[in-house]
Formats: C-alpha cells, structure tokens, sequence
C-alpha cells in the first residue's frame, strides 16, 4: 500500500549543528532536496532511514508511525520498509551482486529461488541482466550505482531514499542513469525523497524541490517555480552556472 | 659525532635517517633471531627424515599434538570471536578490565598458567574438586588438560586480533544490510562474518600456532604421560635426553611449521612480500 511521508517538527542535532524541518511527501511523488554540502541533507536521509534518531518531532508513513520523539516510538531501520541508494553505494564487497540485490528479499524471508528470480529481474532493468556474477570491485561507477538502485527497489519498500544518486557517475554516463532514475522513480509507487547537491538535477528528477540550507528548508516549490525565482543565492548561482 | 655526520653526509642525506650505530644494533637483533633457526637447520639430522612419518612416539605424538590442537583452536574461534565482537561493539562498564584479564595470558609465565589451571580444576580445585566429587569426573593430567590448557593461552591471540578486525570494519556497510531488512543474526551471519574472514584467519593462525607449541601450561597442568598428554613439544624435552638428534628433527619440523604459519600471515605482516596490498580484495565502493 502507498502512504504518504510526512515528516512533522523533525529536528536532528549532530555536534554544534541542527537540522530542523515540516516536509510532506505524497505517496508517487519525488521531493528533491538540494542544498550545498554540509546543509544536512544526508542527516535527513539517515533519520527518515532510522539510523540517526530525532531529538524532536515525528516521522509518520500513512497511518504507521516511523519514529515520535515525545512518545518514545522508534521503529528500527529494519522495520521501516524503507529503500535506501547510500550516495557511497555501500554494496556488499563480498557477495555477487545478484546476492546483493536479493539480500533485501532474503531477509524479510522470500524463498532463495523466488528472491535469485526477482533479483534477476532487476538487474535486467537496470541493464546488467548479464553481470549478476560480478563482485562490486568488477564493476564500473556507473554499473555499480545502478546496483544499488535496483538493490533498494527489489525489496518492495514503502519509501525509497536517495543521496546524490549521480555523483559517482562520470559526466558521459550520467544522461543515461538520469534517465533510468527518471523512469524508475516515475513508476516507484511510494513517496521518494532525493538528495542532491545540484540544483540542475533536483530540478530535472523531482516532482518538487526543497531547496535545504544551515538545516532548513529555505524554498519548496515545482521546478519551475525554484527554477523561475529562486530564493537563495545559492540555488540562484548553481542554475546559472548549468 | 653529529659534526662529522654532518661534514660525512653526502648530497641526498637528508639528515633525518637514523644515526649509524642503530643500523648496527638492528642487524645484531636479526642475528639474535636467526643464527640459533640456522643452527636447528645445520645440525638437524636430515637423513633421518623419515622417522617423522615412521617413528611411533613420534606419530603418537604428532596425532595427540594436532587433535588437541585443533580442539582448542574451534574453542577458541568459538568462544573469542563472540567475545571480540562484544569487547568491539558492546559499551559496558569494566569493559577495558575485562579486556585486560582476557590478554593476560599471553603475558603471563605459561607455568603459572598451569598452576592456575591446576588450583581451579585441580582434584582439590574451585571447579576440579566439587566436579570429582559430584561426577568422579577429574581433568588433570588427561587430555582434555592438554585442550584446556591450549585453550587458555591460544584464545587471547583469536581474540585480540578478531577485536581489531571489528574495529575496522565499514559500519556502513551494516546500516545498508539493516535498510534492507537484515536481523541481528543476519547481519552477523552475512555482512560481519565474511567481512572478518581475514582478520579471522589471521587470529586463527596465530591461536593455532600458540597452542601446538604450548609446553609449560601443559606439563604443569596435563603432566608427560606417553599417549595421553605428551605432546610434540614434551617429547622433545623428553628426547633432548635421550636422543638429541631426534629433539633437532622434531624441532625441525615444528619450525617448518611456523615458517608456514607465517606465509599465511604475510599479508597481515610481512606486508612487502608480494606488493603489499595488492592481493587484498577491493572495497564495496565504486
């Protein structure tokens, strides 16, 4: 089932920084979050994933609470169903990367023949039907993010998040990968949440932009109005510069 | 001395290697090392290497030597790696004083090892005594002795190198599997484990190695009994009296041994043999 992602008063500090935000994704929606580095976009990601815990407010999918601060709720990465493409990849080093892109299914207990087939199924998707007995270390940067995106789709997740899904993309694969990404998260049924560090990317892969500044949100709007009247300087001067 | 260096040193000196004298007493500690290995080697009876296949207290105790061995080497794998994890990863009070109880075996005097052994599961021991009384059940001077007091200087190796091993692995690699849905258990069996595989070989080798050759916790512990408990090492104390150029064969032997553990743990140590890092397996990341 599709549900939205609604994050209400979320506030995360790490160190002497704090992230501090309202954010609502609709269920087949791609929210782009973009901002310079250091704005705490990967923050965002890891508490929405569950592996850095609120010190304040909500995160709830539909009617499943994720995580409330005040109540005490903190549901495990584990539990949330969540689809993760790390912006470092994080595959396995060890396993095939058809093992990789069924460990999803494995652990929430699909059978090894029907996880090995959907897992297959992926790779084809993503075009590396043929590598799936590769080791991580075989591949190229392109075919190895690939992976990972088909990785965090095989398992079905309720919510997929992305961080920088085109930075370890050379400048000549990367049209092609925006494309897949493009198609995938077009046909992606849950809420999707993409960070990037790029505002031309955000304004080309998301339904909506966020545009994420010192923790918080300083714009949210459609492409075309970020696009048309930026409010930061910054976003102002990355659009120009593409 | 610092002047003639100076006014001595040619064009490309630096002047930040190490002063001469230490070249010398560096090549005096190879020397230390390797001349009596040299010995072994030169006096070593060769002609009667077969008596190692042939000679029955030696395949006696050869037999006795790699079963007790191995057996403390699963125990140690066993039981140090749950340890090492949760000495790496479990925050909890007197962790370091644990740590430091665990480790003192390889600095303590292997016949006080023994006797430490022998005052807890001695006929009369803390452990020894109720469990004679309650089971008839005695552990000294058997071979499950050997075992025990193999275990108890092998394990602190497994454990301290394992340690390391967690220590180093990618937490992020982790958080990934645990996205993805993997249990505690999973994760474990999956994504530490065979990231350990290395580490866990190493710590292996060097357990293994400890407990074939461990002499003074033994015989102080388990005793010299033909068959039972003596062990390679023991009989070449034993043959040392007997006959000595069967002590050099098996000494021989045991040293050969050694050299192989130590191709095994080049990588880890002797990083220069083969390029270094060359053959080791790539990261996950692209």
């Amino acid at each position: 089932m599709s549900a939205d992602l609604r994050l209400e008063g979320v506030r995360v500090r790490r160190g002497g920084f704090a992230l501090t935000l309202d954010l609502a994704v609709a269920a087949g929606e791609v929210v782009a979050v973009v901002g310079p580095n250091g704005a705490g976009k990967t923050t965002l990601l890891r508490a929405v994933a569950g592996l850095t815990a609120l010190d304040a407010g909500r995160v709830t999918l539909g009617d499943r609470v994720l995580e409330d601060a005040a109540g005490g709720v903190r549901r495990s990465p584990q539990a949330r169903r969540v689809g993760v493409v790390f912006q470092d990849l994080r595959l396995l080093p060890h396993l095939r990367i058809r093992d990789d892109v069924a460990f999803g299914l494995r652990s929430r207990g699909a059978p090894r023949v029907e996880a090995a087939a959907r897992a297959g199924e992926w790779l084809a998707r993503v075009g590396l039907g043929d590598r799936g007995g590769a080791r991580p270390a075989e591949l190229s940067g392109g075919q190895a993010q690939r992976v990972a995106l088909a990785r965090a789709l095989a398992s079905e997740p309720d919510l997929l998040l992305l961080d920088e899904p085109l930075a370890a993309v050379d400048v000549a694969a990367r049209d092609g990968l925006r494309e897949l990404l493009r198609t995938h998260l077009a046909a992606f049924p849950g809420p999707v949440l993409l960070i990037t560090h790029d505002p031309t990317e955000a304004v080309a892969l998301g339904d909506r932009v966020a545009v994420v500044e010192d923790g918080a949100v300083t714009q949210l709007g459609t492409p075309d109005e970020v696009a048309a009247a930026p409010a930061s300087p910054w976003v102002a001067r990355m659009l120009a510069g593409g | 001395m610092s002047r003639r260096d100076r006014e001595g040193a040619g064009r490309r000196d630096a002047g930040l290697g190490p002063p001469r004298g230490v070249a010398v007493l560096a090549a005096l500690a190879v020397v230390l090392i390797v001349l009596p290995l040299v010995g072994l080697v030169l006096r070593a009876p060769w002609s009667r290497l077969a008596d190692l296949a042939l000679d029955p207290a030696i395949r006696t105790a050869l037999r006795l030597s790699l079963t007790a061995s191995l057996v403390a080497l699963g125990l140690s794998v066993l039981l140090g790696v749950p340890l090492a994890v949760v000495l790496a990863r479990v925050p909890f009070r007197g962790r370091r004083i644990v740590r430091a109880l665990v480790l003192l075996p390889m600095v303590l005097p292997p016949v006080v090892g023994g006797v430490a052994l022998l005052a807890a599961y001695g006929r009369r021991g803390v452990v020894g005594g109720p469990l004679a009384a309650l089971t008839g059940v005695t552990i000294p001077f058997s071979t499950a002795a050997v075992v025990l007091a193999a275990t108890f200087v092998a394990l602190p190796f497994l454990v301290v190198t394992v340690e390391g091993g967690v220590r180093q692995l990618d937490r992020g690699l982790e958080e990934a599997a645990a996205t993805l849905g993997a249990s505690r258990w999973t994760l474990l069996r999956r994504v530490v484990l065979p990231g350990l595989a290395p580490t866990l070989a190493a710590g292996a080798a060097l357990a293994w190695a400890r407990a074939l050759g461990e002499f003074g916790a033994t015989i102080t512990f388990a005793g010299n009994l033909p068959g039972a408990t003596r062990t390679l090492p023991l009989l070449v104390a034993v043959e040392l009296e007997r006959d000595p150029e069967l002590a050099f064969l098996l000494s021989l032997a045991m040293l050969g041994i050694s050299v192989a553990v130590l191709a095994l743990l080049r990588d880890r140590w002797l990083g220069g043999w083969r390029g270094g890092d060359a053959d080791r397996g790539a990261g996950g990341d692209a």
